[in-house]
Formats: structure tokens, C-alpha cells, sequence
């Protein structure tokens, strides 16, 4: 079964969901965004959904759910990268996800978590070249 | 005309009923937007199928109206049938822990949608999507 990989970037979780998970692979995925959520201890994590090109109600429930869940871990989730036609299908079907966070994309979901945060992202990208750890 | 036939017995062939209908929505020149309406409600009833009849059937047919043409897909099991349609139709009535979108939201992405079901003998839902 086809395994989606979480990076962990900056106390940042990103993890870019694919086409054609079955239902299971789905609530793994959803299993280990939290594990590593949890014990990575990161303040922000990224849901990018960029090369979806379908969303049903039941990816929709896993990922909102995701969404609240790493919140009660005390973190926060961001869906980014959904495309305008999955946005008019999910709202045509009556699935509107209202109570979760959203962002163009990666990067703007990045600037979103560090305003959230206020852990400047950038900073840390200096210090971090500076001591050569990149 | 039947374009494709695909065999629900496994989680993975709602996936396979999915990546069919995206191919042949796109070979017949479907926007962008219908193709993923298409797609969605293909995954909502594969997935109605292998969770409720455990097995069934997706058959994708071209089909043509005057200067229409369009796809129509129907989804066919011998599971338990469904009791109440009435039920099954109304916006967030769900037997299970379900949120109650699945048959209503498919309707609303459709241009024709029909139930029919009979207890103990099955359900046949048929679906049409015009160009």
C-alpha cells in the first residue's frame, strides 16, 4: 500500500496527500499525522492537497477531523493547495468544512502558521545558515 | 455503448472505479469541473456498495440525446437493499456514523439520478451526466 511521506521542516509538519489512497491508507495517514504531530512536538502542520483532484465526503471528514485533532494536540492545521474545481464540488455536495484554516499554498500556509505562531520562519532560515547546518 | 465495467469486491476498486471514471470523463471531452463532479460521485457510490452490499457492480455507458451526448453510470448490487429511499434522500439522515451528504450531495452534482431498491434483493442507482 502506497505509504504518504510526512516532512518535518522547521517545527513544521508537511505532508502532500495523493491521488488514489484507498480508505484505510486515508485514516493511516490520519494515524500518523498525529503520531508525528505529537511526538515531534511541532506548532504548525501543513495538509497540502495541491495534487488531489478529487475530495469525497469521506477524504473530506478524515482531513477536517485531522485538522481538529492535531488542534486538541495543541498545534495548529492548515489545508493548503485546493483546487478551484474540488472547491465547487465539495460545496455543490454540501461539505463546507467551515471550521478549517486555509491557504493558497504551501508557503502562504507557512506564513500563516508563523503569524499564528509567532515564530518567524525566516530568522530561523539565518541562524540555521549560519551555523551551517543546511 | 458500454465504455467500462468495474467489479466492486475490495476497498481498492472504489479507487479503480475512481481512476476509470477520471479517464473516461476526460476521453469524452468533459470540462474540468464536470469530470470531478463525475469522479466524486463515482467514489461516493463505490463506496456505498462495498460498505453496505460488501460487493456490486459500476457500468459506464456513452450515452446520446438528440445532439447530447453524456455518461451514464450505474451502480449495481444484490446487498441488503435500502429501507426507507426517503430516508436515504434527505440531507443528513445516515444509518451509520456517516455525515448523511453521500446520496443528496451525488444528486446535486448530477443532471439525472435514480434509486431503486428493493430489501434482501439490492440497489440500483443510475446516474447521468450530460456534455
Amino acid at each position: 500500500m502506497k505509504k504518504v511521506p510526512i516532512l518535518v521542516i522547521r517545527n513544521t509538519l508537511i505532508i502532500c496527500i495523493q491521488n488514489d489512497l484507498t480508505d484505510t491508507a486515508i485514516l493511516e495517514l490520519q494515524n500518523d499525522i498525529l503520531d508525528k504531530t505529537y511526538k515531534t512536538r511541532v506548532n504548525g502542520v501543513i495538509i497540502d492537497i495541491s495534487s488531489l483532484d478529487m475530495i469525497d465526503v469521506f477524504l473530506g471528514k478524515v482531513i477536517s477531523d485531522t485538522t481538529k485533532m492535531v488542534r486538541l494536540l495543541g498545534a495548529q492545521a492548515i489545508l493548503v493547495g485546493m483546487k478551484p474545481n474540488i472547491a465547487i464540488t465539495l460545496i455543490e455536495l454540501g461539505f463546507e468544512m467551515p471550521n478549517v484554516k486555509t491557504a493558497i499554498d504551501v508557503d502562504n500556509g507557512l506564513k500563516i502558521l508563523n503569524k499564528y505562531e509567532k515564530y518567524n520562519a525566516t530568522k530561523v532560515l539565518e541562524v540555521t545558515e549560519l551555523s551551517g547546518e543546511d | 455503448m458500454i465504455l467500462g465495467v468495474v467489479e466492486i469486491f475490495h476497498e481498492k476498486d472504489i479507487v479503480i472505479a475512481r481512476q476509470t471514471a477520471r479517464e473516461l470523463t476526460k476521453d469524452m471531452g468533459f470540462g474540468l469541473v464536470d469530470q470531478t463532479r463525475i469522479v466524486t460521485a463515482v467514489s461516493e457510490l463505490s463506496r456505498n456498495i462495498f460498505k453496505y452490499a460488501k460487493s456490486g457492480r459500476v457500468i459506464f455507458e456513452s450515452v446520446e440525446s438528440g445532439k447530447s451526448r453524456g455518461i451514464s453510470i450505474s451502480f449495481i448490487d444484490k446487498g441488503p437493499g435500502i429501507e426507507s429511499i426517503e430516508n436515504a434522500m434527505k440531507e443528513g439522515f445516515s444509518t451509520d456514523k456517516g455525515m448523511g451528504l453521500g446520496l443528496p450531495g451525488v444528486k446535486k452534482l448530477m443532471d439525472y439520478f435514480k434509486i431503486s431498491s428493493e430489501l434482501e434483493k439490492g440497489t440500483t442507482v443510475v446516474i447521468i451526466k450530460w456534455k
